[in-house]
């Protein structure tokens, strides 16, 4: 009888933990196969490996995030903010609590749950969004991404977490572009606030090296011709690590040998994702010590029916393999965001970016013919420190 | 006999189980037609039911008013659209459309069909190039617009507070601004505004 009820047992835990390992989701192999290939500059490989994103992954706007990245590396804009867009719905729906999903990652561990992103990681998606309007030229689009930053930055929806200047910048930006200049100025001042170094002028957006003294925008005369580059650098790294790079941390333009201009660091990803666990450690903490709790609860439970194999079985599996970290991000994100404003020529049709390291040595030079959009006089486009694609 | 009648009442529970679950609308796929003229509201945001409220408030408006009432010829229009101001990617093509389609059909204006501009001058390069002189349209005889259509569709909302809640309040207000401008003097010579606000309660706690 004993035998029977041990086999039975065993039976049961085998099939709870088959369960438990199955609704974990070890691995997205695709993910990171997709991550390895668009960070070696093969986009077209990285942008297959995502072809088909179920619809009812719990990684699903992970995917999306992901793919909409690959998508706009490879000047797939339409498409890029298409999935972009896709994720921010995803998102959207996971406002809703799943009391299943919370049951679940009470049991096993946090990655059971829906991934919808870190609050840094939402404004973000719409920053991104917003580059690929732009650089299809459709203003009003990339301006509704921009009222959605601020939706994402406001105090009542982001609580705690760390916000960043670079989509305060873009959210500004894009207003700027549809003639909407006190709403520009609010979100230029608020990304001036959030820099460390440098200065934002909130009523033209353009960069100073240091603050002025008398805290006063100076007057300064608007150039006939400007370029807007957001440049990208680096990684968001994965796992324990929050960034990888070639050791750029800024670029300058130039275009016919001449420099226009240098990039002013706005965000830092591993900042922003370091902030973020700073914010979730004392409730992770206590989530996952509730966790163990229940889980040793259950082993102990088999200990006092004399079953003392099936309690460690239980320990080894529930909590050695299964207690991990929730280690999942928006992992093709650039390190460093930053932005070049800077006077250009009229009917600039190319431009060079330099990315430099810290003493000022050229890392790599990309050469700028697309995006380059323009709305009046302003030139808008953007450029990240990857490989090129072979 | 007692472990005779667990069984059978567990397969029986097991079957009514399957029969209700097939039998059930919500388990399987439907479809159902609508009447466009309902409204039928699945949030707070603006959707297609306030497009045709709107476009036909602002249309109405329009077509009886001492603007267009005056002309002595129906006066020929150019839409240039409605800017989105909301934070939602909607198509204001399709408020400019339908008001458009609305005057037209009331013959009070006419308009002239600016987004069709590029395969209009290739279809005119084409007959001039292979069309017989008989059915060819003649070149340069297109109209000039008088006035222009334009506009803005803003968007204002409101959600509640950050607090224990089963679910979240929320209120959108929209306002439709269409305005038409004279061309020759750049005097705005008719606006309207239409408005609307609804409030949406959703879930934060779901299966």
């Amino acid at each position: 009888m004993n035998a029977r009820r041990t086999i039975a047992c065993l039976r049961l835990v085998g099939a709870a933990i088959l369960a438990a390992l199955l609704v974990s989701g070890c691995a997205t192999p695709a993910l990171d196969a997709s991550r390895h290939d668009f960070y070696q500059g093969n986009y077209d490989k990285a942008e297959k490996e995502l072809a088909d994103i179920p619809a009812t992954d719990k990684d699903r706007v992970l995917y999306l995030m992901e793919r909409g990245t690959v998508r706009q590396a490879r000047g797939r804009y339409e498409d890029s903010s298409r999935d972009f867009i896709a994720a921010s719905d995803g998102i959207d729906k996971l406002e809703t609590y799943s009391l299943s999903r919370g049951a679940s990652s009470m049991v096993i561990n946090d990655a059971v749950q829906d991934f919808r992103g870190a609050p840094y990681e939402r404004s973000l998606l719409h920053a991104f969004t917003a580059k690929d309007f732009l650089a299809l030229g459709k203003w009003d689009d990339a301006a509704v991404e921009a009222r959605r930053i601020i939706k994402t930055l406001d105090p009542m929806a982001r609580g705690d977490y760390p916000e960043d200047a670079y989509s305060r910048y873009m959210a500004g930006f894009c207003l700027e572009l549809i003639d909407d200049p006190s709403n520009a100025a609010l979100q230029y001042r608020k990304a001036a606030g959030l820099m460390q170094s440098g200065w934002i002028n909130e009523n033209t957006g353009r960069f100073l090296a240091a603050p002025p003294a008398a805290g006063v925008a100076p007057r300064e005369a608007a150039p006939a011709h400007e370029l807007v580059c957001f440049i990208l650098i680096g990684g968001s790294g994965s796992g324990s690590s929050y960034a990888h790079g070639g050791g750029a941390v800024y670029a300058t333009v130039e275009n016919e040998g001449q420099t226009l201009g240098r990039s002013y660091h706005l965000s830092d990803t591993a900042e922003l994702a370091f902030s973020t666990e700073q914010v979730e450690a004392v409730r992770k903490a206590a989530k996952t010590v509730g966790r163990v709790l229940v889980k040793e609860a259950i082993a102990e439970s088999f200990e006092q029916r004399n079953n003392p194999f099936l309690a460690d079985l239980i320990r080894f599996v529930m909590i050695g393999l299964l207690e991990r970290p929730d280690t999942r991000r928006w992992e093709t994100l650039p390190r460093l965001l930053q932005v070049a404003r800077v006077p250009c020529p009229a009917g600039l049709k190319a431009f060079d970016v330099t990315f430099r390291n810290a003493a000022g040595t050229p890392v790599q030079t990309q050469h700028v013919v697309k995006p380059i959009s323009q709305r009046g006089n302003i030139y808008v486009s953007f450029c990240r420190d990857l490989p090129l694609a072979p | 006999m007692n472990m005779k009648f667990v069984a059978s009442a567990k397969i029986m529970t097991a079957a009514a189980l399957v029969l209700g679950l097939c039998g059930c609308q919500a388990f399987r796929a439907s479809t159902t037609d609508l009447n466009v003229n309902d409204p039928e509201h699945m949030g707070a945001s603006y959707d297609y039911s306030d497009m045709r409220k709107l476009t036909e408030e602002v249309a109405n408006e329009l077509i009886g008013s001492e603007f267009l009432i005056k002309q002595q010829t129906p006066p020929v229009m150019v839409v240039v659209g409605v800017q989105n101001r909301t934070s939602d990617h909607n198509d204001t093509k399709s408020l400019t459309d339908r008001i458009r389609t609305m005057v037209l059909k009331s013959g009070k204006a006419q308009f002239i069909n600016e987004s069709r501009r590029d395969e209009l001058l290739r279809e005119q390069g084409y007959q001039a190039a292979n069309a017989t002189k008989e059915t060819q349209v003649a070149v340069s005889r297109q109209m000039g617009a008088k006035y222009m259509l334009s506009g803005s569709l803003v968007e204002m909302e409101s959600r509640s507070p950050r607090q224990a809640r089963l679910s979240r309040q929320e209120i959108k207000y929209y306002k439709l601004t269409i305005e038409v401008t004279d061309l020759e003097t750049s005097l705005i010579a008719w606006t309207t505004e239409k408005e609307f606000s609804r409030k949406a309660s959703l879930p934060l706690i779901g299966w």
